[in-house]
């Protein structure tokens, strides 16, 4: 009932402020709030009550409004509306530091974020109350990603009087008050029967997420990315409070990284010249990054998925090899020679490359993903390299093996990046649990785990002490479902993986007493049946189901999301994000119908 | 290193390739010793003696390329640039090498010059040599300003300073094209769409000599003519075979793609593109489904309050003037569009305004709760079989849905998931059933007096009950033809061919293209998992088995149906292509091969040409499948 009487009240304010406009009376539909959900009925000419557009309706029809993610500690929407004039956002920077040309380019993104809630073919009134808005840093020396760092933020919006909203928000970082803004951001709605933005006046929030690592993978070796496509992801990662964009930028397929010191790398393994990503590329990828509070995190995988681009080293074995079933999972093979002294030169001089451009980075991914033992079985010169070490070529020697290559590529990775910065590999049969412990420190490396939810392996590591990121393929791979590129049928991690899954895979369940060492999550998009033409389809919504899961770890499950999640959809496809679309309009505009 | 004239080259490419139908492999002109310059050689052979010795790279400003392919025992090979006196782009490779790279495969003699000479798309002239009516000339001549346009488009993908000054000046292309038939412009049943297309160099230019009997068949040989022209980025030029004879027609008649833009709502701008890329692959039906119960985007004439009440919101509507561009835009592609008001089932909101226009309900059951017991998905929504002025209403559809789009040959009711509880709800009187029957019948009626007394030839209902058995024996197979959507192992998938009705072939297990997201209303894998891939869209060929009875099933053909629940503008081109490219090859060619490495590669190189004309078509694979042909198969 009570939620009933706030949108009359809020309507009650909106109208207040002038008389029923020509469009208003012609307006077939309007939107009422009963039982939790937003009704779309017919707006009668004999009708009194206000009429509510249906952004308008769903801000009060629920708890947490048109906001996501949710936040965690508080959420006080009040119960009114204000109009606002967009042409009148003043933007205060009340403490100065060294990261005030973040905050400012924040401020920025947010004028920018208004602008977009009102859809294509409308535009706002310039009428309405002004708004200021105040950024309180309490740490303005602060521009540095880190596994603690303090992303919370409080956001408080009042009236002062007939003419003026205020609105603050304070933090104890830029990152903070960044995702204050982003949730300001979401508390202007467009209402289209009036033409006029609106503000949710009187509100406090408070928030901050529950896990420090939420990433989106983007493999650019299968297919090639371009830089706008890959900024345009990190821009719709920001609006829901993503914080890493995990760059796979090399594989067997192809090298598009340019190194000033190796660059017969990308001249031989580039698909075109054209086609790679220079130093100045990938600083400007991460300066985008940082002012939208997303790390971009450096990978270079090894020492298997390397191919292209290593031809003139002689440096890899089994490149290419036929039948690539036998040495590989997928052509085209290729993986190090970890034999080779010279190797670790190469990586070095890659690993200081790779530091200098992914210059805000705050940990380091060493791949380690599927190794072939058979690969390296084939070659006569590891072979003997490990007969003179008096191992022989059984499984756990291969492991010993790769565990010379890790500790020499380790060495060379702290040396590159001038200190002993978290390391991340993907979960392998050198992180087995049963065994991890020889091979890798728990406070050196972090595990990313591809496996599925319920592998033995997560209980396994945790019981360890490893940290682990969660990217179990069951709910976070995004590649899946799709036709199977080599091979006959559909690819291997089938079915399609739908946002209702990603929203339910919590990491707390699977971690149970272990909550602690998991970091977060990471949506991966490997890119064998995509490109820029399918990105933004592939990763979005889906991606923002995740990252509630991420920043809430809700104990509610999809259902009571789904109004939401569906506008999160609206508003990304306002921002140029070609996201997909979840369900027919109609149920967007009639919540609550579309059950199943 | 000699070069050979024109005329020998002319003269050895002509007595050379005796190409068969079904085995399509291009002769190899012998021209030089070293068979891996030979392609390059050929192509430049205007160039002086010197410059051929040159190492070719130097001849390159800008960015230098990094690779180089050479066709080697009849495939592509990948080379470091720097490690052979040869350039050749994968492009050019590829049209010169073992395969036709043509989309989709055509049906009668091929053959085609190993040998390739620079072109512009402003060189390109048009002589209509023989045209049955006014009409058709006109079509001729716009359909030539839109493939000059796509050659044009393809011109501006060239980058930067990456330009040869010495491949030898663009030729002169004189098309010729000669029409001898029906001199109806539009795409209809009974229309030849057979060409014949001869290329081959005159003087210093190129003559192409078009021959077919109809508008449409003459369109698509402009599109393979388009197909054997080429963007060369290494020599920043257009190229083009500077020989091909291909003698083509389709195995089926009606090749379709269905678009349903009521669940959510698509631009015209992204209709025209899908119908732009329709035509790249000889499709020519555009089925659109244009309403549906969620909502009703058309703003009739004659009927306006469908859309003001059906509408998702006034930035969501067809006026009339947009159905008429994009008619228009589809019939100079050599398209029909076959628009579906489907009913009685799936209709909605857009229905309701009845009782206060004092007509009575229109409709019952619109968004009835729940709705699980009165239609298939929410929300639900059937016309009233008994209220007279649904048929008043629906002639006025009728008549406008012909009027605008030409089309009155053939003719699609709807007619799918009919709910029997919703009217048995409101009819306790009369079998559901009975009065389905009846509404068709007086639909058929209706759309009669809408098509000037005259029954279109074909007019078309979804599978369904009504089109099983005992209700199947009732409808007349010389009027109705079923769109069997059921799955083809279905037996009244295969009753209703069996009976001798026309169908056009939509089963959901092959060529159901919004299968395999997931469902929309729960967690689970949704109702048609999984997803079909492009493999399985080609592979399938329902009218192939082994049964003695499908060698007469009368099947006019098919159509991939994009139904979508889950899926908004940004999405499309990306869900429908290529894999809607698969399926205009099985329906144009019906080769009885399935996706062998030929059909791979072809279509690699037909969705590197969709993604150049535009429309944003999923990868079939990394690059470096398509930079290492045969690697990845």
């Amino acid at each position: 009932m009570w939620l009933q009487a706030i949108c009359i009240y809020s309507v009650f304010i909106i109208i207040e402020c002038g008389i029923p406009t020509a469009a208003e009376e012609h307006s077939l539909w309007r939107w009422t709030c009963e039982n939790n959900r937003c009704t779309k009925i017919r707006n009668e000419p004999e009708n009194k009550e206000p009429v509510l557009s249906l952004e308008a309706c769903k801000m009060f029809c629920d708890d947490y409004g048109l906001l996501w993610p949710k936040p965690t500690i508080e959420t006080n929407l009040g119960n009114f509306l204000s109009k606002i004039n967009m042409n009148t956002i003043d933007i205060q920077i009340t403490k100065q530091g060294k990261s005030d040309d973040l905050l400012t380019a924040a401020a920025d993104r947010f004028k920018t974020l208004v602008s977009s809630s009102v859809p294509k073919g409308f535009s706002a009134k310039a009428a309405g109350k002004s708004v200021t808005v105040f950024l309180v840093n309490d740490n303005p020396y602060i521009r540095e990603f880190s596994l603690d760092m303090d992303e919370s933020y409080e956001l408080y919006i009042s009236s002062t009087s007939s003419d003026k909203v205020n609105a603050t928000i304070r933090g104890n970082s830029f990152f903070g008050v960044r995702h204050g803004l982003e949730t300001l951001s979401q508390l202007i709605v467009y209402d289209d029967i009036r033409n006029n933005l609106l503000i949710v006046r009187d509100v406090t929030i408070k928030d901050r997420p529950v896990y420090p690592y939420r990433g989106i993978l983007l493999d650019t070796a299968r297919n090639f990315y371009s830089i706008e496509s890959i900024k345009r992801t990190i821009d719709a990662m920001a609006a829901v409070k993503l914080n890493t964009f995990h760059w796979h930028i090399t594989d067997s397929q192809s090298f598009p990284l340019v190194l000033q010191k190796r660059p017969n790398l990308s001249k031989l393994g580039a698909y075109s010249p054209t086609k790679v990503y220079t130093k100045q590329d990938i600083r400007d990828v991460v300066a985008y990054g940082l002012e939208r509070g997303v790390r971009v995190l450096p990978e270079f995988d090894a020492p298997a998925h390397v191919g292209e681009g290593w031809q003139d080293t002689g440096l890899t074995v089994c490149f290419k090899a036929e039948p690539w079933t036998k040495f590989c999972v997928e052509p085209p093979c290729g993986q190090l020679n970890p034999t080779k002294e010279e190797l670790y030169d190469y990586l070095e001089d890659i690993y200081v490359e790779m530091a200098e451009a992914f210059e805000s980075t705050d940990m380091f991914h060493m791949g380690g993903d599927e190794v072939s033992e058979r690969c390296w079985n084939s070659s006569e010169e590891i072979q003997n390299f490990m007969i003179q070490n008096r191992w022989n070529l059984d499984k756990s020697s291969f492991l010993k093996l790769w565990n010379y290559f890790q500790k020499n590529a380790q060495d060379r990775a702290y040396k590159a990046f001038g200190k002993r910065l978290p390391l991340i590999l993907w979960t392998s049969t050198l992180t087995d649990y049963t065994h991890v412990e020889k091979f890798l420190d728990k406070d050196e490396y972090i595990i990313q785990v591809w496996t599925t939810g319920a592998d033995p392996q997560i209980q396994g590591l945790l019981q360890k002490g490893y940290r682990l990121i969660m990217s179990n393929y069951d709910a976070l791979y995004f590649d899946c479902g799709f036709g199977a590129w080599v091979g006959s049928g559909n690819n291997w991690c089938s079915p399609y993986i739908g946002w209702q899954k990603v929203y339910g895979n919590s990491p707390a369940v699977m971690a149970l007493s272990y909550r602690d060492q998991i970091l977060g999550g990471e949506v991966a998009l490997w890119s064998e049946q995509s490109d820029p033409a399918t990105l933004d389809g592939r990763l979005w919504p889906r991606a923002a189901a995740f990252a509630e899961r991420m920043w809430a770890e809700p104990s509610t499950a999809w259902q009571d999301a789904e109004h939401r999640m569906l506008h999160v959809r609206e508003r990304l496809v306002r921002m140029g994000i070609q996201a997909e679309s979840l369900e027919p309009e109609w149920c967007y505009q009639n919540q609550g119908l579309c059950y199943g | 290193m000699k070069m050979m004239s024109w005329g020998d080259a002319l003269w050895l490419g002509l007595t050379a390739r005796f190409a068969r139908v079904g085995r399509l492999r291009r002769a190899v002109l012998m021209l030089a010793a070293a068979a891996c310059t030979a392609a390059a050689v050929l192509y430049w052979k205007q160039q002086t003696d010197d410059s051929a010795n040159r190492p070719l790279h130097s001849m390159y400003s800008g960015i230098e390329p990094q690779w180089s392919w050479l066709c080697q025992h009849d495939r592509c090979e990948r080379y470091q640039a720097s490690d052979t006196t040869t350039l050749q782009s994968l492009q050019t490779c590829n049209m010169l090498c073992a395969s036709t790279q043509l989309w989709p495969q055509p049906t009668g003699p091929v053959s085609l010059a190993s040998a390739a000479v620079p072109v512009r798309s402003d060189r390109f002239s048009l002589k209509v040599v023989a045209s049955p009516s006014r009409d058709v000339t006109k079509h001729l001549n716009e359909a030539f300003i839109v493939m000059q346009n796509h050659m044009r488009t393809l011109e501006h993908g060239v980058v930067g300073e990456n330009r040869r000054s010495d491949i030898g000046p663009p030729r002169d292309v004189l098309v010729k094209v000669s029409v001898n038939g029906s001199g109806d412009p539009r795409m209809r049943l009974d229309t030849n769409e057979s060409y014949k297309l001869a290329l081959r160099p005159s003087g210093n230019s190129l003559v192409v000599d078009i021959t077919a009997h109809s508008f449409c068949g003459a369109r698509h040989g402009l599109e393979t003519l388009l197909q054997v022209t080429w963007l060369d980025p290494y020599a920043g030029s257009l190229l083009i075979l500077e020989a091909a004879t291909v003698v083509d027609a389709p195995r089926f008649p009606y090749r379709g793609l269905l678009l349903d833009t009521a669940r959510n709502f698509f631009p015209v701008s992204e209709l025209l593109r899908t119908i732009d890329a329709m035509a790249a692959n000889k499709l020519n039906t555009f089925h659109w489904h244009v309403s549906d119960s969620q909502s009703f985007p058309w703003k009739l004439d004659s009927a306006p309050q469908l859309a003001q009440h059906g509408a998702y919101g006034p930035g969501a509507v067809y006026t009339s003037d947009d159905v008429r561009t994009i008619v228009k835009y589809a019939r100079i592609r050599g398209i029909r569009v076959l628009m579906e008001i489907d009913t009685p089932a799936h209709v909605g909101r857009a229905f309701g305004w009845g009782p206060e226009a004092g007509l009575g309900h229109l409709a019952h059951c619109i968004e009835a709760e729940p709705w699980s017991s009165y239609c298939g998905e929410p929300p639900c929504g059937q016309l009233n079989p008994r209220n007279p002025h649904i048929y008043d209403l629906l002639e006025h559809v009728y008549r406008e849905i012909i009027q605008l789009t030409g089309v009155d040959d053939i003719f699609h009711l709807g007619g799918d998931e009919v709910s029997e509880q919703c009217w048995a709800k409101h009819f306790n009187d009369t079998d559901p059933m009975d009065l389905w029957m009846e509404f068709t019948r007086q639909a058929m009626h209706v759309l009669e007096r809408a098509n000037g007394g005259k029954a279109p030839e074909l007019t078309l209902l979804w599978s369904s009950r009504l089109t099983r058995s005992p209700y199947l024996e009732r409808l007349d197979p010389k009027r109705f033809g079923v769109q069997v959507w059921g799955a083809s192992q279905w037996p009244e998938s295969r009753a209703v061919l069996d009976a001798g009705f026309r169908s056009v072939i939509s089963h959901v297990d092959a060529w159901y293209l919004d299968c395999g997201f997931g469902s929309w209303r729960d967690s689970s894998d949704g109702h048609c998992g999984p997803y079909r891939s492009w493999q399985q869209v080609y592979e399938h060929r329902p009218w192939a088995t082994e049964t003695p009875e499908s060698a007469a099933w009368p099947v006019e053909g098919g159509a991939a149906c994009q139904w979508t629940e889950q899926l908004g503008p940004g999405g499309l081109d990306a869900r429908v292509w290529p894999r809607t490219a698969a399926l205009a090859e099985r329906l144009w060619a019906d080769r009885a091969e399935g996706a062998t490495a030929d059909v791979y590669l072809r279509l690699d190189t037909q969705r590197a040409r969709l993604v150049a004309r535009g429309v944003r078509a999923a990868p079939l694979w990394p690059r470096w499948c398509s930079h290492n042909p045969h690697a990845c198969l």
